[in-house]
Parts: C-alpha cells; structure tokens; sequence
C-alpha cells in the first residue's frame, strides 16, 4: 500500500497508459498474494487482513491454547493417576499375599527370632516405601504438595531408627511395658465404696489415655446386684472424661450369677472378662468369686477377682500383640505436625513420614494436588502417604517386621495372636482404612478428567474447524481466483496490445 | 480586393498553420511531461478596417478545467493523507504479529497462559516453572518489541514531516519566483508554461498540505491553508521550519509548552516576520504533513499507551493486592496496609445522585504537583496526589486531602480510624454519599502470605516492581518497553510457588492465582486505550490483549479501505482532468493532418496568386 503512483503531481497526457500499467501491476500483485495463500495456507498475514472474523479469530487462538492447556494437565494427570493406582494395587497385593501367607501361620523363627514369612515381610515393607516414594519428573506422587521430596523414610530406619531417635522395634518393647503400667493394670483403676447398705465396686479408666485398657461395657445377672442408675445402654457411667463400670452390691448374689466387663485393648480389639460366682469356699478358678458373708466381703472378692483377670489379661498374648500393634500404628501416625506426646518413649522416635501433612486445611489427600480440567471443574489427584489405607498396610507389615521371638512353646502362641490380629487388620472393614477407597477415588477423578476431555476435544474440534474456516485460505478457492485472475489478466495485455497498436500514428 | 491581399492571406493562413503545427508538437512532445496541460492555439480574423484581410495567430492557450483543478488538489490532500495513514496503520498491524504465528503477542500471552496452566497441575516441576519463566519473558520482550516498534513509527513520522517540511519551503519559494515571473510579464498573457509550472508546483504542494489557491491580480495567486495559514500572499512565501528529534521514545510527546515539547513542532514564520507554533493552531488539516502530525501524536501514542497498559495490567494483576473499603457510619474506610507511591485509592461517591469519582494518587513526594486525569487513567475524576512519605496516616496526609477536597469543593472528610486506615466520610444528609472506596496494593515481596508476587518489574526504576507510581514523572509511559521478569524470581524459581515460608514445593495456590489473575479477574483498563472507543473496559489481562490486537486490525483495516475509496476518488478526478487538460496523441495526429491539409491549401493559393501573376506580367 505504497502511496499511489500516481499522486501529484502527475502527467495528464499520459495518465490512461500508466493507469493501466498500475492495474497491471495490481494485478500482478493479486496474482502473486494468491501464490502466497496457496503456498502458506494462510489467509492473511496480519490480523487486520482477517476483515471481521479477526475477533473470533484471536478468541479461538485464546480459547484453544486453554483446551490445549487443559487436555495437557489431563494428559499429564491422568498419566499420574495410572502410576499412582499401580502403586496403590501394588501396596493392596503385598497386604493380599501377607495376609494368605499368615494363614496358618508358620512359626519358624531363624537364628534371630524372626519366621521366614515375617523376614519377607520386611522386604514387602521396604517394597512398598518404594512404591511410595515413587517419582515421576521429579514430582513425588504419594507426598501430596511436598512433591519434591521423597515422602517416606527407608524401612531400616523406620526399623531400627537413625542413632538419635528410635525406630519402630525399639518402640514395641517400651509400649508393652508401658500399657501394662507398674500395678499390672494396664492403666485401669479399681475402686470400692461403701454408703447405706450399698456395697460398690468399680473400674474405670480414663477416655483420653493414650496406653493400657479401656472400659467398654459391663453386663450382670445377678441378684441383689444392680448397675447404679447413671450407666448407659452398654453398663457403663461416662462421666468427666473417665468410664467406670460400677456394681452396686446390696445383697447376696447366687452361685452361679455373674457379670462381665468388657474391655478394649490398646489396638481396639476388644476382650471380655467373666466372672462367676461361686458358693464358698470356692474353685480358686480364674473367673470366680466366692460368695461371702455380707454384701461388702463378696464385693471384696469380686474386686479381687477382677484384679487377678485383668493382670493375666495384660501378660497375656492378646494384650501384648495389641500393644505391639498400638506401637506401629502410633508410630505411623505421627506426623511433623501431629507428634507423639513429649515423653512418650524414652528417646525421640523417628519421623517416617516427610511429606505434606497439613490436614487442618487439606483433610482429603486427593485435594493435595489439584487439577483445574476445566473452568470452574478442579479434581483432586494428589495422594500422601500417611492416608489411612496406607498407614494400616505399613503398621501391619512394621509390626510384623518388627517383631522377634525365642523358639519357645509360649511365644508360637505369641505369633499366632500377632499374625491373627494382622491378618484381620489386613482386611479392614473401615471403607476409610482401605487401599480401593482411594483408588476409587482416582479411578472417579479419571473418569471425570475423561468426560472433561471428551468435552474439550469435541469442542477443541470445532474451534479448530472455524478457525481454519477464518483463517485458512481454502486452495479450491485459490486455484480458482488464479485462473480467473490469469484469464483476466492475459485478457487486459491482449486488448492493451491491440488498443496500442490502434494509433493514427500507424495510420499516417 | 487583388491578387496580393489573396497572397497575403494564403502567407498569413501558412503562418498560422505553421504555429499551429508548432502547438501540436509541443503538445506532442510534452504528452508524458508531468503539470504540462494541453495548448490550443485560437485563430482570429485578421481586420483591415471592416475587411478581414487574413488570419492570425491568437492566444495559445492552455485547455484547463478549473474546477477539476480544484477538486484535484483536494483529492490530493486527501489521499496523501490516508494513503499516509494506511500505510502505518498496516505497519502497525504487522508489529502485533501473524495470526497463529510464533511471534505475535496474543500467542505470546496464550503461551504464558498455556505455561501457568502446566505449572498449577505440577507446581514443583522445575521445567514447569522454567516454562512459565520462559513463557513470561517472552512476552514482556513480545510487549517490548512492539512498543520499540511503534516508537521507531513515530520516529519515521518525525522525519517524514521535516523532509515534508522542507519539501514544503522548495515548492513555496519555487512558486514566489516564478509567480513574480507571471507578475512582471505584466498586462500581456502570461506564458502558459508558467502557470502550468506553477501549478505543478501547487499540486505538488497540495500533497503536503491541504492549499486553497485564491486568484489575485495580474495573474497573480495568493494561497491559504483550509484553516487560514497564509502560504504565500502574491509576493512572499512563508518560512516553515521544523525541529525534528533524532530519536522518539514514549516520554517524546508533543507539547504546547516548548519546555515540555519532546518532539518537533513546525514554525511558521509569516511574511510580517512573526513566528508562531502552526501546530499548536492545528495548521495542518489534510495532506502529508497533517497525516504525519496525527500519527506521530494521537494515534501511535494511543497504541504505545495500550501496550503500557497492558505491561502494567500484567504486572499488576500479578502482584496487587485488590482491597475495598468496608461501610460505616455515612462514609467508608479501607485498610492500606502496604500502599505504595502509586497504588490509587480510587473513592466513588454520589452528589444529588450523579456518581463521582476521586482518584488518590499516593506519592512521596516526587510526583508533581498536579497529575492529569489523562495519566491517572479516568478523564472524568478527580486527582489528588497525596504525599504518604511521612506515614500511611501522618497528619499532614489528611491535611492535605482535606485542603484538596475544600479547594475543589468536595464535601467530603478524611481521617485515620484506624493503623493503616483511612476513612472518608460525607456530613449526613448533605446530598454526598459516599459509595465505595477501592485500591490495589501492590505486593513488592515474595514469601508474604499472599498469592501475589513481584513477577514482572520495571527495568527503568531501579528494577522495583510496578506501581503506577508518579515519582519523577509517570512510571506508566514506556513500561511497555521496560517490562521485565523480576531477576529475583529467575534467581529462584520456588518463588512462584512458596508464598510463605511453610508453602510447600507442590502447592498449586500461587500458580493457580496468577493463571487466575490473567485470565479471569477482570481489570479496569483506561478508557484512554481506546479499546472501546473512549470508556473505560474492563476484561481479563488476557482478554485485553486480544483486544488490542484487534483495535489494532480493525484500525489497520478501516485506514487501508479509506484509503482506498479515497485513491478511487483521486483517481476519478484525475481522469476527469486528465480527459480535458491531458494530451490525446490521436487528437493531435487528427489535427496534425488537418493542419497540414490547410497548409497545403494554403500553399496552393500561392502557387495560383504566383502563376496568375506570371500570367499577367507574361501578357
């Protein structure tokens, strides 16, 4: 768009022959513009050469480079979301083939205590904080936002510990100790108490303690015996953070009443203590107590009684396997930002877990790692570590590395509750505590990135199709206006000839 | 009545055949000579008494047509002008780049939109953040090199009106001398290659400037400007004088002021010997001169305020802070924890129900004393600067606003609630009513709690971030050339994405919000970018981006179809010209013939005169 060749000032005698020499040139011009759409396929070099469409134009351009963003992030997601189920299943088969190798199990304890089953155990755990450490461009996927480092500590720390803080063995021995606590109660108080004729006995334990036993519920069936009116449906007075269970003696019971008190271990499984009575002098029996002269001497005895099962009960298997259990699972479930109690075990105890917990404000793992798909559409496809699911699978199979025993008649004994209450937690009825909870939650998150990207190429398409439609020169088209465009021209040469020719100069 | 008065017609018809045949030759000759009209030579009767005893030679004249001549010179302004127009409105067009194509800005700011979005599904990916670092500094180099590119138009247009310019004083001291030579040849015709010398010249001149040519005395011509600029006034020209800059940056614009003027501006010297500033008194309405002027100062400074509204709408999308005040009783209070010399309070209020608005301008110290509404971004407010730099809530801050609202007659108060508030507040029922108070506060650090952050700085202050600040002048004009990616965040790339300490590597929430804050939040863009038409818009940074892009086709578009319909108007006219003032060869070859007939004729008169009188002396 040069100014016009013939501005000013311009010879007038000759302007009919320059001005088809211009349009000669424009049309030259024309014909070499089409060669450029045809060569480039592109309409226009500038945007001011789109005429109207260069809105729409320009909008495309914007709105697919965000489908182009948007089907990435899928592309990109749901390729971590593939590993990341992987590695779930993965963790769910290792849980899976513990749980068929422990039943029956096998007690063959080697040179250090430890049965083969549980020596492959170990290699499943180190196994399976491999999976979790996994890693893909350098973005650890089970870590939640802390992706730039590993999230879980190597299994001989986590074991054994780093020198300075303990590991989980060191931590199993001291839990046991500790919730049987110095009486042999494991943390339960006993009590009696009398007022107007009404002998009492109770047992209580505090709600919030982190060791020993936890009164569940107390049943009887005996005469002249009641439960005090505060106890709720299960037997038991809940009151100021403590539970008792209290049995109010104001008579005889017969021979061959009782009542039971049940009681939760510190795994949460649960143990029922019996007690009978019995008319004097008594079996001496576990379980009985003999009837005596008053209200306030059988009481006594049933205390007594009560005391004798519930020591038996913390030196038993039962107690100490869910002691040792209570250890893996609260080793597993301190975090930096939800530590054990200061003083919990005699030294510091090894942090396993390294990456995101900030559970105040991102409760969901999924949330961790956020995935806009869409405007408004964010899907959650982050996973951490110390998720619930994963937590179990790695309490159990620690414990159970963990874990040694002597080659003695008792501890098979030991080993079998160890391995049957593993086994059981294995399989969680809790759909929170179990692996496919979270893989359906990724399996729902493909699903919805799938419809998003259905959406998003669909419509990617047919921006796409206007845009070529706005842009894009069609070569038909093209072709076409050359040919037209070469008749015209050799046309305009043909009759600028013959009207040159046509002088009366010729003529003279 | 005799033989010789036969015979001295047939010489005198040979005469007049042989000027004729002269006429026809310069015509011939001159049929491709620019400004030549055609001739035609007259024959008149020649009178002995009541007897025509012969012919002779008449006027040789030239075959114009006025009124064409007129309307040429008009088309002619005119289409130097939008011929002018269209050609740098293209060049324009083609600095934003190939639709689609790798270098244009709005691919530019797709890519960085495209980057963010990568970067908020994988925050800790460190090629991640490496792209949208990449992504980011190729479109403020993108911004950058357009804006290089509108000031180096400008720059074109300043030298274009000092060569039009000087053109301008050639063609008028051409057209002095030689309109003296028409003068002086008096009462006798003046030579028709004279005046179609000097009307080249004028046409020639009607180019550069849009000139109205008034007939005077003695053949004389006397020419104005459209607007009443004496040119020439029949005996001496005016002096036009330009002083061009070399080089023309954003801060370079003209000025009414000489002190404030960072281009040239063109002197007229008058005849009398008085000079004034005939820019200054919009001189120049058509032509090159008048195209140029326009380029050089509406319409690329508009473009370059777009780009350095866009550079600044990038920058500060990212890094501020949007706050609004809450209500209290009969007025409004806002918290301005962090405010920077620049940040606007903008406060909006009703008096009698029409809505107003005050625009203050926090400063410390170094802005000037007035800052126009233009700078500010809204013609309509109301501008304040307030000095903050001796504490958010000195005293002296309210004093000041205070004295400003009185001088201006604003029934309106401002005080400190609170640290770091202010609060403004209309007396009861006194007709103001105070409906809302906002600002952005930009945040000039990365690990502050806040998603926003310092991405883009501004290379020419110090390589702080940017704040719309006034010190020194308006930190505005030219950003778009001096829009950077802060070197600290290219130091560090986890600072797009730990805005605390306790932020983890792959937390989404600060890219999340910078894609957000492009693409989504809208921002208020000045009505002064003309992006659409005078109000103010307000879109997504991104959004406003394409729009410029597009005001920019549009404009490129409709100049080159002006131009066109104006080419096809110069075009019409001159045919119109050229049809009755241009030389036809095959007229001239017809009337060559014709004229050689009547010589001929001529010739065999003598050749009978003679022989009669052979006849008669052989009697």
């Amino acid at each position: 768009m040069a100014i016009s060749p013939y501005a000013t000032p311009f010879s007038a005698g000759s302007l009919a022959a320059r001005r088809s020499g211009d349009l000669f040139v424009g049309m030259r011009r024309e014909l070499d513009e089409l060669q450029r759409r045809l060569a480039t396929g592109q309409r226009s070099e500038t945007f001011g050469g789109l005429g109207l469409e260069r809105r729409t134009s320009l909008d495309f351009r914007g709105r697919l480079a965000m489908l182009d963003g948007y089907l990435a992030t899928v592309k990109d997601a749901q390729f971590r979301i593939g590993l990341m189920t992987d590695g779930l299943s993965r963790l769910d088969a290792l849980a899976g083939t513990t749980k068929s190798e422990l039943s029956p199990p096998k007690f063959d304890p080697g040179a250090d205590g430890r049965t083969t089953v549980q020596k492959s155990v170990e290699e499943r755990l180190k196994l399976a904080i491999d999976v979790l450490n996994t890693e893909i461009n350098g973005r650890h996927i089970f870590a939640g936002r802390a992706s730039d480092r590993p999230p879980v500590l190597d299994a001989k720390t986590i074991l054994d510990g780093d020198g300075l803080r303990i590991g989980l063995r060191a931590m199993i021995p001291e839990r046991v100790t500790a919730d049987r606590a110095g009486d042999g109660l494991g943390h339960a108080t006993l009590a009696s108490a009398s007022a107007a004729g009404v002998e009492s006995l109770s047992i209580s334990t505090a709600d919030a303690a982190r060791l020993g036993l936890k009164i569940v519920g107390l049943a009887e069936n005996m005469t002249n015996v009641a439960l005090p009116g505060t106890a709720n449906a299960a037997g038991v007075t809940a009151a100021a953070g403590t539970t008792t269970a209290q049995l109010d003696f104001t008579g005889l019971p017969a021979a061959g009443e009782g009542f039971q008190i049940q009681v939760q271990l510190p795994d949460g499984t649960l143990a029922s203590l019996s007690f009978t009575a019995v008319a004097p002098p008594g079996s001496g029996q576990p379980g009985t107590f003999v009837i005596g002269a008053d209200a306030a001497a059988t009481r006594t005895n049933a205390l007594n009684a009560i005391q004798a099962s519930i020591t038996a009960l913390m030196q038993g298997d039962d107690a100490k396997t869910a002691s040792s259990i209570a250890a893996a699972r609260e080793f597993f479930g301190q975090t930096a930002a939800n530590p054990l109690p200061a003083g919990a075990y005699s030294q510091p105890v090894v942090q396993w877990y390294a990456g995101d917990d900030d559970l105040a404000s991102i409760p969901n793992g999924r949330d961790t790692a956020p995935v806009r798909v869409d405007e408004s559409t964010v899907i959650g496809t982050g996973a951490r570590a110390n998720e619930a699911p994963i937590r179990n699978v790695l309490a159990n199979l620690g414990v159970l590395a963990a874990e040694s025993f002597s080659n003695t008649g008792p501890e098979r004994l030991r080993y079998e509750a160890l391995a049957d209450k593993v086994r059981r937690n294995l399989s969680p009825a809790d759909p929170a505590e179990r692996i496919d909870s979270m893989v359906s939650d990724l399996g729902s998150a493909t699903a919805a990135m799938n419809a998003a990207k259905e959406r998003h190429q669909a419509t990617g398409a047919v921006v796409r199709d206007m845009l070529t439609r706005n842009e894009e020169a069609s070569p038909e088209e093209v072709a076409a206006s050359i040919l037209a465009l070469q008749t015209r021209l050799q046309a305009s040469y043909q009759t600028t000839s013959i009207l040159a020719r046509l002088s009366i100069v010729n003529y003279l | 009545m005799s033989l010789l008065s036969a015979l001295n017609a047939a010489t005198s018809g040979l005469r007049v055949t042989q000027a004729g045949i002269d006429v026809v030759s310069q015509n011939v000759a001159n049929a491709d000579t620019a400004g030549y009209s055609r001739r035609r030579v007259a024959q008149v009767q020649q009178l002995a008494g009541e007897r025509t005893s012969g012919v002779r030679t008449g006027e040789i004249e030239r075959v114009i047509d006025l009124v064409a001549q007129r309307q040429l010179r008009l088309e002619t302004s005119g289409a130097a002008y939008t011929a002018l127009s269209a050609r740098f409105a293209a060049e324009i067009d083609r600095l934003f780049g190939q639709p689609g194509g790798a270098g244009s800005l709005d691919g530019a700011m797709n890519e960085f939109t495209a980057a963010l979005q990568t970067l908020a599904s994988d925050p800790s990916s460190f090629s991640g953040r490496s792209g949208v670092l990449d992504a980011a500094g190729a479109l403020a180099s993108r911004i950058g090199a357009v804006a290089i590119g509108i000031q180096g138009l400008r720059t074109d247009a300043e030298n274009r009106i000092a060569s039009a310019v000087s053109r301008a004083n050639e063609l008028l001291s051409g057209i002095a001398a030689i309109n003296s030579k028409v003068v002086a040849s008096g009462t006798t015709a003046p030579a028709p290659g004279l005046l179609d010398e000097r009307d080249r010249l004028i046409n020639d001149l009607s180019g550069l400037m849009d000139v109205q040519v008034v007939p005077g005395q003695g053949g004389s011509v006397t020419l104005l400007t459209s607007s009443g600029l004496m040119l020439f006034d029949g005996s001496s020209a005016v002096k036009l004088a330009f002083d061009g800059r070399g080089m023309l940056d954003a801060n370079a614009l003209y000025s009414t002021d000489p002190t404030q003027r960072g281009v040239g501006t063109i002197a007229a010297t008058t005849i009398q010997g008085a000079s004034f500033d005939a820019v200054a008194n919009g001189m120049f309405r058509s032509g090159e001169i008048a195209a140029a002027l326009r380029l050089r100062d509406e319409v690329l400074p508009q473009a370059q305020r777009q780009l350095d509204e866009l550079a600044a709408g990038l920058s500060r999308a990212i890094s501020d802070r949007q706050v609004a005040g809450t209500a209290v009783a009969n007025g409004f209070q806002i918290d301005l924890a962090g405010l920077k010399a620049g940040n606007a309070v903008t406060l909006d209020y009703t008096v009698g129900g029409a809505a107003r608005r005050i625009i203050l301008m926090p400063t410390n110290g170094g802005a000037p004393a007035t800052i126009p509404p233009a700078d500010a971004g809204d013609l309509n407010a109301t501008v304040i600067p307030v000095n903050i730099a001796g504490g958010l809530t000195a005293a002296s801050v309210f004093t000041s606003i205070n004295a400003a609202f009185a001088a201006k007659g604003i029934n309106l108060t401002a005080d400190s609630p609170a640290a770091n508030a202010w609060r403004f507040v209309a007396p009861a029922a006194s007709g103001t009513v105070v409906t809302g108070v906002s600002a952005g506060i930009t945040v000039d650090t990365f690990g502050s709690g806040a998603p926003q952050l310092p991405l883009f700085v501004d290379k020419g202050y110090g390589g702080t971030a940017f704040t719309g600040s006034f010190e020194g002048g308006s930190h505005l004009t030219g950003f778009a050339q001096r829009i950077a990616v802060n070197p600290a965040v290219l130091a560090d790339r986890a600072k797009l994405v730990v805005f605390d300490p306790g932020v983890l590597q792959g937390d989404a929430t600060r890219p999340q919000f910078i894609l957000d804050a492009i693409t989504k939040a809208d921002r208020a863009f000045s009505g002064m970018t003309g992006v659409a038409g005078g109000a103010a818009f307000a879109a997504p940074v991104a959004e406003f981006a394409r729009r410029i892009v597009e005001a920019q086709g549009a404009a490129a578009e409709s100049a080159e179809r002006l131009d066109q319909g104006q080419q096809v108007a110069l075009s019409a006219i001159q045919s119109r010209f050229a049809d009755y003032s241009g030389v036809n060869v095959d007229q001239e070859m017809a009337m060559l013939v014709q004229l050689q007939t009547a010589y001929g004729a001529n010739a065999r008169i003598m050749t009978a005169v003679r022989d009669m009188l052979d006849m008669l002396l052989r009697i």
